[in-house]
């Protein structure tokens, strides 16, 4: 700009001060710029964790629905059943804590699972002598402030 | 340049910072710029956790899906300690293996083997999955190459494939006799 300018002209001594003011805005608003950028990458950050935790807890459940399909009917219906009878034992769940996984960042990740069976057996097949039950796995976890309980269910026949 | 076309007493005179404003102005600059490092370094962090999540986030549930499937449809296995073992003649183990053999029924109620294992590559561990035929070499098809190692147990009468990824996260998937 040349010396002789209208603008530099036109702004007195005290007026100067202000491009201190402008410089402290522009550089303000590009702090707020990056903070906006800190706060997407806190937001992927955390997004990424919630998928992490869904993932580990699919896992986990493809054991109960393992276990349930695997273990004998015999095992399943005693009194020391992991699955107890939601209507007739006491206490009618169990409830066990167990581990999901480990992060990259060496934490380990537990949850809490409660099982229980109830009698599906219908009453108009009595004849047929058939037991059916149905075995329930609840597994809850927490996500930062959310708790999350996903459930698998096995239906079993004898 | 003509006389009298700049004045530069004057000039400087009327546009010039004084150095209270300059020491303010540099002041501000050095503060501004050292919280604007100190975000570029967390946003650099917070790249790298997302890249060391990436296994987890993005390849393991791709993994998950296809265990699933596969061994939903296996009726029976056992647990070898070497693929060799597995695709061979060798003896199962009773402890943690690097093969597991699944037995699949057919359509024709024959009983088809294929053997899921782990085996070490350039970058890490692979896992494959092998069709064995009459004559070398097997045919295969690669679950993930992407993970740091693996093992396979026969625990409480289920098959578990725990995996490690490339950050030592961890990951068990289960499965087993129909």
């Amino acid at each position: 700009m040349k010396p002789d300018s209208p603008l530099l002209k036109s702004r007195s001594f005290r007026e100067r001060g202000i491009v201190l003011m402008e410089v402290t805005v522009a550089l303000g608003l590009t702090v707020f710029l990056a903070l906006m950028v800190m706060r997407g990458s806190l937001l992927a950050i955390s997004g990424n964790q919630w998928i992490v935790y869904q993932t580990l807890s699919d896992a986990y459940l493809t054991r109960e629905t393992a276990l349930a399909n695997r273990i004998p009917m015999s095992d399943l219906t005693a009194s020391s059943s992991q699955w107890p009878d939601q209507n007739k034992d006491n206490p009618p769940f169990s409830t066990q804590t167990v581990t999901l996984g480990v992060l990259a960042s060496g934490k380990t990740v537990q949850a809490q699972v409660t099982r229980f069976r109830t009698n599906e057996t219908p009453a108009d097949t009595v004849d047929l002598t058939m037991n059916v039950w149905r075995v329930h796995s609840v597994l809850t976890f927490a996500v930062g402030e959310h708790t999350y309980a996903k459930t698998r269910t096995t239906l079993r026949t004898q | 340049m003509k006389p009298g076309a700049l004045q530069p007493t004057s000039y400087r005179g009327n546009t010039g910072f004084t150095l209270l404003e300059m020491s303010s102005a540099m002041a501000v600059l050095m503060i501004l710029s050292s919280a604007l490092v100190a975000m570029m370094q967390q946003h650099v962090t917070f790249l790298q956790m997302a890249q060391q999540q990436l296994f987890l986030t993005s390849e393991a549930p791709k993994i998950g899906n296809l265990l699933n499937r596969i061994l939903n449809s296996a009726d029976h296995y056992f647990v070898y300690p070497t693929k060799e073992a597995a695709l061979g003649i060798g003896a199962p183990t009773l402890n943690s293996g690097s093969a597991v053999k699944l037995f699949f029924k057919s359509a024709a109620q024959t009983t088809d083997f294929r053997v899921l294992c782990i085996e070490p590559t350039k970058t890490g561990s692979a896992l494959r999955f092998y069709t064995p035929a009459s004559t070398a070499p097997e045919h295969f098809w690669t679950v993930s190459s992407q993970i740091h190692s693996a093992s396979f147990k026969s625990e409480e009468g289920i098959l578990s494939i725990t995996l490690i990824g490339p950050a030592n996260e961890q990951i068990t998937y289960y499965g087993g006799a129909r």
